[in-house]
């Protein structure tokens, strides 16, 4: 009878090991794939403003071996000019006018603000004409550091996340430069246009 | 006396115990899976089991709508791209859903997945993903290596006006046949 009982219970514990064996590998024949968009208003891109460098009188018989440089801050308009030997309008210390953009698209996006590093003026505006170069700058408190992509700069913002649900965000930034002009540099009004874009990143 | 009684129940305790030993891995039948895995004139031991892979989402990045109007962006499984109505456009990052399936070399499976599915903001609003496609034929077959990669896309229907991020997820399974 001892032994009986002693048969049962060694078979009650071989079935418990038979039950808890490892079950095989089970590979998934089924799955789920994603699918995702971020959907965004159009960016809206407009400007103000215009970059004035003010008015620079050349010494007489200019040799090309002397400049003035006159540059108007991104940041506030405030000038820094050298202009010994010339008679310039906008001193150091004095403040001109720079171009503004009001930038607007969807909240809490980054955009990519594309800024030339220079800009050519002609006489009169006409292409035909004498030209003269001018160095562009956007305003680095607003857009950050820039990042040069061949002759363009190029700034990474995000675009601010305030205002009602579904409204769209903004932020204004100026663009500033400098110019330099020889000596003998022929004489007359110079203007030119240039175009800074901005495109979601 | 004790010996004598022991040495019979030892034996029947090694035949038990190498009744229950451990399979090898995948040659049991697969009790976790919801399809069914059948091989026909394929003992048990034999029978690889098939399974699916992600490889990528179905991306369509970011895109620029309009204010006003029902827009629409495809994403097609051959690589076409085109947008209508108040989509202006689909950015160059946009990309197809990819999925391997694993299994038997030169099998044919079956492989279902929706036609239209539905993907939701975190604030609950929802567009339609539909015409949801393949670049398969009807029951494709496994590769030499066991392995079978495919692309899917489809059709976004948008409102203009709508702005934020949409997610959501497509059910695909796949059996032998």
């Amino acid at each position: 009878m001892t032994n009986f009982k002693r048969l049962a219970v060694l078979g009650t514990s071989i079935a418990a090991v038979a039950l808890t064996a490892m079950p095989a590998h089970a590979a998934n024949p089924n799955t789920e794939g994603r699918a995702k968009v971020k959907i965004v208003r159009p960016i809206d891109i407009t400007n103000t403003g215009e970059l004035d460098f003010g008015t620079i009188v050349l010494p007489s018989g200019g040799t090309g071996l002397t400049s003035a440089t006159v540059a108007v801050s991104a940041e506030d308009g405030s000038v820094t000019a050298s202009c010994a030997g010339f008679t310039c309008s906008l001193n150091t210390g004095d403040t001109s006018t720079y171009e503004t953009y009001s930038l607007s698209g969807t909240r809490a996006v980054n955009v990519v603000v594309t800024i030339p590093q220079s800009a050519r003026l002609y006489v009169d505006g006409n292409t035909a004409n004498p030209f003269i170069d001018v160095s562009l700058s956007g305003q680095a408190s607003v857009l950050g550091a820039a990042t040069a992509a061949g002759t363009d700069n190029e700034h990474t913002v995000t675009l601010p996340n305030t205002g009602a649900a579904g409204s769209a965000a903004s932020f204004d930034f100026n663009v500033g430069g400098s110019i330099t002009v020889p000596d003998n540099q022929t004489d007359g009004d110079y203007w030119g246009d240039f175009t800074v874009s901005a495109d979601y990143e | 006396m004790t010996k004598g009684w022991l040495a019979p129940i030892g034996a029947t305790l090694v035949a038990i115990l190498a009744s229950v030993a451990l399979p090898a891995a995948g040659n049991a039948q697969c009790r976790l899976c919801s399809s069914p895995v059948t091989t026909p004139n394929q003992s048990e031991s034999e029978q690889q089991l098939v399974e699916l892979q992600v490889e990528s989402q179905l991306d369509f990045a970011q895109l620029i709508v309009l204010d006003s109007g029902e827009g629409s962006a495809t994403l097609a499984a051959d690589g076409e791209r085109r947008v209508s109505g108040s989509v202006t456009a689909i950015s160059s990052r946009a990309m197809l859903g990819s999925v391997t399936i694993h299994g038997e070399p030169g099998r044919r499976v079956s492989i279902d997945m929706p036609a239209r599915i539905e993907l939701h903001s975190v604030d609950g609003r929802r567009i339609v993903l539909e015409d949801i496609s393949a670049d398969f034929s009807d029951f494709p077959a496994l590769g030499g290596d066991g392995s079978f990669q495919f692309n899917f896309g489809g059709r976004l229907i948008v409102e203009g006006g709508l702005e934020g991020d949409f997610r959501g997820d497509i059910p695909i399974s796949v059996e032998y046949l």
